[in-house]
């Protein structure tokens, strides 16, 4: 409770984010973003970027 | 040049060469969809302290009552194509444009001869397949532990011998410590 007498006990909810959750949470897709030109400038020695995507879905 | 041996510890050290480096951007969960973004660089230093890494090496293989001593990440800097860098499309693939550097003048000989305090050129013995190089200790960026030393195991190049690698450490920290003034 803060100094206004709100309580915030509720709200706080520690929970909201289980490990359940988190563990029910399943890669089912990724789609790595590769570029033939970004490869042989890569083995050529430049850095590259990489974007992967991946859908999470719930049990 | 610079002397590097090709054999390899079975720990991180200071001065190891390892290619394929992840260093991790971005990583972003928005409506179920969770996004990574990563450069990939060819080839990095390892620039922390052996005597950190070969602590942490212990550490993670006695027990001990504290383990104060062990590291979170290690320290790294790319190595970049020396070619790419004096025609200053090291980072094209990012889309970064750097400034042309002019072999035979000035800036291109600082650089080769290591006057340029932002870098470090090397040149590797025959024995190791690396093309002369720059070190960027601007781009230092740190992995975790446990990555590099899974990597280690299949991407080791090679490590610099230590009066060569102290000397890179030396530089790197002076840099590092550099004081910016103001330009007027």
């Amino acid at each position: 409770m803060d100094e206004n007498g709100k309580d915030f006990s509720e709200e706080y909810d520690p929970g909201s984010v289980t490990d359940t959750e988190v563990k029910n949470k399943e890669i089912s897709e990724y789609i790595p973003e590769e570029e033939e030109k970004q490869e042989e400038q890569y083995k050529l020695g430049k850095p590259r970027r990489t974007v992967i995507r991946a859908k999470i879905t719930h049990d | 040049m610079i002397k590097a041996k090709v054999k390899a510890d079975n720990r991180i050290c200071q001065g190891d060469v390892i290619q394929d480096v992840d260093c991790i951007e971005t990583v972003i969960e928005i409506e179920g969809i969770i996004e990574v973004s990563k450069i990939t660089f060819p080839l990095v230093i390892v620039l922390t302290q052996d005597c950190d890494l070969e602590q942490d090496h212990l550490l993670r293989f006695e027990q001990k009552d504290t383990q104060d001593k062990r590291l979170i990440s290690v320290l790294v800097a790319p190595l970049y194509n020396a070619e790419h860098v004096f025609a200053g499309e090291h980072l094209s693939e990012l889309g970064i444009n750097s400034q042309l550097i002019k072999k035979g003048k000035t800036p291109g000989n600082f650089l080769m001869t290591n006057q340029n305090p932002r870098c470090h050129y090397v040149e590797f013995p025959k024995q190791v397949n690396i093309v002369p190089s720059v070190i960027d200790f601007k781009h230092y960026f740190s992995v975790h532990v446990s990555y590099l030393q899974e990597l280690k195991k299949g991407n080791f190049i090679c490590t610099v011998s230590e009066l060569y690698r102290e000397d890179i450490s030396q530089r790197f920290a002076s840099f590092l410590s550099r004081i910016g003034l103001p330009n007027e």
